[in-house]
């Protein structure tokens, strides 16, 4: 009997637990998921985490993205690269340890704007050719350097 | 010996090879009057051969090639390999066929059991201390071991022992040595000694601790030393710069000639993907024989460093931009409308192609100029270049190996043309050649008798008062070179006619027959013999004397003419191949083809004209050299009468003949006439000693546009100046 009621109290508690008709409907059409977890942390452009572990592993951790990202309006084009590094650890169960309790060691290659992906947009990336160049022009003299 | 089946179907038969007119020229048969034919069977066919040949030589006549590793035909036999084993009928021993004269009635049996045996016996030997690099060996594809391994060893091995290992030499930039893969057959150690004259490779050690190399921390620093990479059967010698870049079978092989010098080699350029891989010899018995000098060989990465590839214009600040072809060839264009007569005039450089040549003199032509010149002077006093045996080596290079008396004058062959160095030296060798010289005392890798390095010299000699004069006198078929670096010097008509004195007297003193020439001029540059054929003046006199308003410069990098000596606002128009002294003090720049990138006449200093194929496209915008001038003429209103490069031949061929029969000498003659002529000249002799440009090895490295441009020449001056050891190589080498 008691479980039947933690059972309404939870749905209840998911129903009314993204702040209000429009919450629930922003939460329902956006993240297709009502579920309510902890917050673990909110990155720097917007993005929160969430995580609650009475889920089954893979659903247990999750994130809701912000709705702005590398001026690019993101509110119905939601894309899973938007997670930067750090997040992705945690949110990918590399590690239980969220960026909020373990900040990530700076590394060179980290970007100071995480970009998400590029694909289609004009700064995708385009392959170039590494080898060395077959015929090296003859470079001119400056002028007025004799 | 590459593909052996196909090169036994290709001397079947077929053992001359093109134009020669010496036909013997392996050492060991130079028996000249053997007229004793003898009668051998090769596997039974019956062959008449000279006695005194081998019995390697005889089944090559037949068609049948016997496999060897250190027989070479243009060096002494050694015979240590042991590859050539063929059983004799009734011989009790098999016979090394390099080195067994035959007899009468003898049956060579090159396929039978006891042959079969031996060559598996021979090859089971070498390959058990031969390393396993094959996959990391640059001669794989094109090795003598692999390809004989094949057809005539054993498929199975029974070797368990350790295989020794052999230290690397360091014998210079060119050459990567890896001496575990030696199997020591001596042909690197017979090449160096007897064509390049330096004793420098020998054998240390006896048997299983054998190694070939300098014994000492040498270079094997000679003009001809690339060519004992091709020589060495295995992966031992290999190419430096060439190291680690393609397979042999990777590549497309172009027949071409070599324009970095005045010789004229016949060379095979192998390029794979669009750019020139390595430079390789190519057999022509009149000319290069098998051998090509370094500077061919190994300055092709030239080719690919300071190129002009985009036409390029000087803007308003004085500073060089690339524009395009329309703007460019505008621009020509109208200078060249505001022009007429002299204050048009062009310079042609060194590595010029003669339809390049024709279209040039075209088109100034056409606009009432002939103020054309070479770079490299020829004294026109005299007969001048009119009389064409006045400029051209009127012996061949074959002819020095029937000449017994040999001078040069201020040359130093070595160096300007070490193929005909080579073939002078070959005489020497074989045919007891004397050579005699005047001039800077240099290391012509032969000995010779030094007369002094003066004017006087020659003065005495011409006039019969010199000791040396005896000698000449009583030569049969003397030859006498002059270098063309003493034509250059102001007194250069007086040298010419004393020289020319000194030719017709020992012609009549020698009464050899009307056939043979003496005079001779040995030229440093590929395009000077084309272009003075063709009616250019040798020599920018006349261009200093009336500088022009518009300068043509093509492909002319020696600096003859600056800036300085041209009217303030006169224009300058340059079109090459690299961006040299002649580009930089250009206003507009024309993008022109290489040697390996167009299907050029060149004409080398005897005269033959021979044809470059194009092997690599040219780079960027730049395009053939003679079509850019047909371009420029159709802007300017002056269209020359050629499209095609057949009409343009057939323009060559109405001009002058000889410059489309290619490979072939055309005979020049009236050197009685050339010598009345020069009797006329009225200068003096300078005092200053005749001493030639290129004195050591160190001058003979950068001498053009594309050897200047090459790292691999500039690596070797560097180790010629500082030592091997100075020079940095990446360590995988």
């Amino acid at each position: 009997m008691a479980e039947y009621g933690n059972i309404v109290r939870r749905a209840v508690g998911q129903l009314t637990g993204h702040g209000g008709v429009k919450g629930f409907l922003l939460q329902l059409f956006r993240v297709n998921d009502i579920k309510t977890g902890a917050l673990v942390g909110i990155d720097k452009y917007g993005n929160k985490y969430y995580e609650d572990n009475r889920y089954f592993f893979g659903r247990h951790r999750w994130v809701t993205y912000t709705t702005e990202m590398n001026g690019k309006n993101t509110l119905w084009e939601v894309d899973g690269s938007m997670v930067p590094a750090e997040w992705h650890r945690w949110l990918h169960c590399m590690t239980d340890d969220p960026p909020t309790t373990h900040p990530p060691e700076p590394k060179k290659f980290l970007a100071k704007v995480h970009q998400f992906n590029n694909s289609g947009t004009l700064n995708c990336y385009v392959p170039y050719s590494t080898t060395r160049k077959k015929i090296h022009e003859w470079v001119p003299p400056k002028a007025g350097e004799k | 010996m590459l593909r052996w089946p196909a090169v036994s179907r290709a001397l079947a038969g077929a053992a001359h090879s093109k134009g020669s007119i010496t036909t013997t020229n392996n050492v060991q048969t130079s028996v000249r009057a053997s007229s004793n034919m003898v009668e051998v069977f090769v596997d039974g066919k019956p062959v008449m051969v000279e006695s005194g040949t081998t019995v390697l030589q005889a089944c090559e006549k037949v068609g049948v090639q016997i496999p060897r590793f250190c027989y070479h035909d243009r060096l002494s036999v050694a015979g240590n390999c042991r590859m050539c084993l063929v059983e004799i009928e009734k011989a009790p021993k098999p016979v090394a066929a390099c080195a067994m004269p035959v007899m009468k009635g003898w049956n060579i049996l090159t396929n039978s059991e006891k042959t079969r045996k031996a060559r598996e016996g021979v090859m089971e030997f070498l390959l058990s201390n031969h390393p396993l690099d094959c996959p990391i060996c640059d001669q794989g594809g094109e090795c003598d071991l692999q390809d004989q391994s094949m057809m005539f060893g054993a498929d199975r091995s029974r070797f368990t022992e350790g295989k020794r290992a052999v230290e690397d030499k360091n014998i210079g930039p060119l050459i990567k040595t890896i001496m575990t893969r030696c199997i020591h057959c001596t042909r690197c150690v017979r090449f160096a000694s007897e064509v390049a004259g330096v004793e420098d490779l020998g054998t240390t050690g006896r048997g299983n601790s054998m190694q070939i190399g300098t014994y000492v921390e040498k270079m094997f620093m000679s003009e001809l030393s690339g060519n004992v990479i091709d020589l060495c059967p295995v992966g031992a010698l290999t190419s430096k710069p060439y190291a680690f870049t393609a397979r042999p079978w990777e590549t497309r092989k172009t027949e071409s000639i070599d324009v970095l010098d005045a010789v004229g080699s016949n060379i095979v350029v192998s390029t794979r993907g669009g750019e020139v891989m390595r430079i390789l010899p190519r057999l022509n018995e009149d000319v290069n024989e098998e051998w090509i000098s370094d500077k061919t060989r190994f300055a092709y990465d030239g080719l690919k460093r300071q190129r002009l590839t985009q036409p390029m214009v000087k803007d308003a600040s004085g500073q060089l931009v690339a524009t395009t072809w329309e703007d460019v060839l505008t621009r020509v264009a109208g200078a060249l409308q505001g022009v007429q007569g002299s204050e048009v005039g062009a310079v042609a450089g060194g590595m010029v192609d003669a339809e390049a040549l024709v279209a040039l003199k075209d088109l100034l032509n056409k606009l009432d100029s002939d103020t054309l010149c070479t770079e490299e002077i020829f004294p026109m006093a005299g007969a001048g270049t009119d009389l064409r045996s006045n400029y051209l080596l009127n012996s061949r290079i074959t002819g020095i190996e029937e000449c017994d008396l040999l001078l040069l004058v201020g040359t130093n062959p070595r160096y300007e043309a070490p193929l005909f160095n080579s073939r002078i030296r070959k005489s020497w060798l074989h045919n007891e050649l004397q050579v005699a010289m005047v001039g800077h005392k240099v290391d012509l890798s032969y000995s010779y008798t030094h007369l002094g390095e003066t004017t006087q010299v020659l003065q005495e000699i011409a006039a019969g008062t010199h000791p040396f004069c005896k000698v000449l006198a009583q030569a049969k078929k003397p030859v006498v070179v002059l270098g063309s670096s003493t034509l250059q010097r102001e007194d250069g008509a007086a040298i010419f006619k004393a020289v020319s004195t000194i030719a017709q007297n020992s012609r009549v003193s020698s009464g050899v027959e009307d056939g043979w020439k003496v005079l001779n001029v040995l030229h440093r540059v590929a395009s000077q013999v084309a272009a003075l054929d063709l009616g250019y003046k040798p020599g920018v006199n006349a261009i200093q004397k009336n500088p022009p308003k518009v300068l043509f410069l093509l492909g002319a990098d020696a600096g003859c003419i600056t800036r300085a000596d041209l009217p303030k606002d006169s224009f300058i128009i340059y079109q090459g191949h690299h961006g040299d002294v002649g580009a930089v003090m250009a206003d507009v720049i024309l993008p022109g083809a290489a040697y390996t990138e167009k299907n050029g006449t060149y004409v080398n200093t005897e005269g033959r004209a021979q044809q470059t194929r194009v092997a690599v496209t040219a780079p960027g915008m730049a395009r053939e050299d003679w079509k850019v001038l047909r371009a420029i003429s159709e802007l300017a209103g002056v269209t020359l009468p050629y499209d095609t490069p057949d009409e343009v031949r057939r323009r060559l061929e109405e001009v002058s003949p000889n410059l489309v029969r290619y490979d072939d000498v055309e005979e020049a003659n009236y050197f009685k006439q050339a010598h009345e002529l020069s009797k006329a000249v009225n200068q003096s002799l300078l005092a200053a000693p005749l001493v030639p440009p290129q004195l050591t090895v160190k001058d003979f490295y950068m001498t053009d546009p594309i050897s200047r441009a090459s790292q691999t020449m500039a690596k070797c001056v560097k180790a010629v100046t500082e030592g091997a050891a100075a020079v940095d190589e990446p360590s995988i080498c």
